[in-house]
């Protein structure tokens, strides 16, 4: 099934953060686990995620450094910051309220 | 079709949408790992070259778009609190100058003598600013080697000149202080030299010390010093230089306290008597002038001082230089203690709001030079402060922006160079090839 974007875009920050708080990870890694772990549900393009990663690193949300990678190449690594794991907090608390009132009203229905 | 240039090409279209120049080289870079990682594995799915180049251009997303969406993210920074507080130690400083200036020894330094110096100095200070502001640090970092040699012909004349004057070369000390800036570089270039590494930096910074002789009294010698030793001591601590074997750091460590140790007690003719006079602190020693007559006349109109408002102008005047260094004695005599509470909330706010710059740097060199700037700064602050309430440990020093010439072209420049690295501190530029791995990680 394919899920409207519009869904989608409203949560991409709170998906990316979530996979930064679980360890510094950089950019392709952040695609490739988001679209495994949602079974592909989720397939973000690089396009959308450096300009979300950078406004996330303009809020001071997350950090990046560089760092070798296991293949010996250099890569940015992100990183989430101290208001950053608030910020997640949040987020997630907001989505869990709003999917719960969501299956309230859909449970309400049938 | 060669993949590297259909990647060129893509990246390109990206960063033709991005007016922000300075942050095309991170973008290109980050774009251009994503792209070599998504290929390889397009490949190890068992695509052709051709077939994983054309998919991993069509899964990045339409170029003219996402060129829009980081130029709506890519903008060089403004730090208007900085300016606004800065703007607001200057115009201080102009008031209290007009104010109190006047009064000084007779009239010897009248309002022309003011306008003049503040012209002169903003005249030149605002070239420097603006030179700080936009300069490319990173890029500079690669002439390291031509900065120094552009720095040698004036520590060269202040190492001849000094010994002929007995050290008192008036003035020169200001434009010792931008040398202070130079270490840095220095430094920032001898990433994971270890021992090598570290002795070129000291080396450096005695360098850059004979130039701190220049003035008399040595207070620029003490702002050199403690300035080179914080970002030395910084970029040490911090792993830069690599390894560095025990030996290195007993004989490093010990030979910093020993220096410090003869630089007070050796360091001038009158460090160790303003150190006594420092340990029997009321009254001081009535003599010639720099001997104490200067600290007792200014801790004599200072004890008459009130919290606000003024006191009798003939309890002050007397105070020499009450135009330059004296000034804050001036401006307590004539507008009360509040007026210090007010110039220390100002200062202190350019302190705080320059170490939050400090810690926006993500580039080693900009951690290096703001730590510099705020060192230089912060010790100008501390050496008026001494001197203004009747402490002179270490002679007489111009508050930042109080003076005409050199020390407000002198701050001006240090103001610019603040608020050029926060200006680029959003992007970070492997221009050098010291910040390929930034070892350093806060």
């Amino acid at each position: 099934m394919i899920i409207n974007k519009s869904l989608q875009t409203g949560s991409n920050e709170m998906l990316i953060l979530q996979l930064i708080e679980e360890e510094d990870r950089y950019g392709y890694q952040i695609i490739e686990t988001l679209a495994r772990r949602s079974d592909d549900t989720f397939v973000m393009k690089a396009g959308t995620l450096y300009p979300l990663l950078r406004g996330l690193e303009e809020k001071e949300l997350v950090e990046s450094y560089e760092r070798e990678a296991q293949s010996g190449r250099v890569r940015r690594y992100y990183r989430i910051t101290r208001s950053g794991r608030r910020y997640l907090e949040e987020k997630r608390s907001e989505w869990n309220l709003f999917t719960s009132k969501v299956n309230q009203v859909i449970g309400g229905a049938q | 079709m060669n993949g590297q240039n259909v990647f060129d090409r893509y990246i390109e279209a990206v960063c033709s949408k991005v007016a922000w120049r300075r942050a095309h080289p991170m973008i290109r870079r980050e774009l251009q790992d994503h792209m070599e990682d998504q290929k390889e594995a397009f490949l190890a799915a068992g695509m052709s070259e051709a077939e994983a180049e054309t998919e991993t251009v069509r899964s990045m997303g339409a170029a003219e778009q996402i060129g829009m969406e980081f130029q709506k993210v890519y903008q060089p920074r403004f730090h208007e609190g900085m300016l606004l507080i800065s703007a607001g130690l200057l115009v201080l400083a102009i008031f209290i100058r007009i104010t109190v200036g006047y009064m000084t020894a007779g009239g010897e330094a009248p309002g022309s003598y003011l306008n003049d110096t503040m012209m002169r100095g903003l005249c030149i200070g605002i070239p420097l600013f603006l030179i700080a502001y936009f300069l490319d640090y990173e890029k500079a970092a690669k002439y390291t080697g031509l900065l120094c040699l552009a720095a040698a012909p004036y520590v060269l004349i202040v190492g001849i000149w000094l010994p002929a004057t007995s050290g008192n070369v008036p003035g020169l000390g200001y434009f010792a202080l931008p040398l202070g800036l130079l270490l840095p570089f220095v430094i920032y270039r001898m990433k994971g030299r270890g021992t090598a590494g570290i002795m070129a930096c000291g080396a450096m910074m005695l360098i850059t010390l004979i130039s701190g002789l220049s003035q008399y009294g040595t207070s620029t010698l003490v702002i050199l010093t403690v300035t080179s030793l914080a970002v030395l001591i910084y970029a040490w601590f911090s792993g830069w230089f690599g390894h560095i074997g025990r030996a290195v750091w007993a004989v490093g460590s010990g030979g910093i306290v020993a220096g410090l140790l003869i630089l007070i007690r050796y360091g001038s003719n009158w460090h160790y008597f303003r150190l006594r006079l420092l340990t029997t602190f009321y009254p001081a020693y009535p003599g010639y002038e720099e001997s104490g007559y200067v600290t007792a006349l200014i801790r004599s109109a200072l004890s008459q001082a009130r919290f606000i408002g003024s006191i009798p102008e003939e309890l002050y005047t007397d105070i020499p230089e009450l135009w330059s260094a004296s000034v804050l004695t001036g401006m307590i005599c004539r507008w009360g203690w509040i007026s210090l509470l007010i110039l220390l909330a100002l200062t202190g706010g350019i302190l705080y709001m320059g170490y939050g710059i400090w810690r926006s740097q993500k580039s080693f060199l900009g951690k290096l030079l703001v730590l510099a700037v705020l060192m230089l700064f912060g010790m100008q602050v501390l050496m008026n402060l001494f001197y203004g309430l009747g402490v002179t440990l270490f002679g007489e020093f111009t508050f930042p922006f109080f003076s005409g010439n050199g020390t407000m072209a002198v701050n001006m420049l240090l103001l610019g160079v603040l608020m050029g690295r926060y200006r680029n501190s959003s992007i970070y530029m492997p221009v050098c090839k010291c910040d390929e791995v930034t070892a350093v990680q806060n």
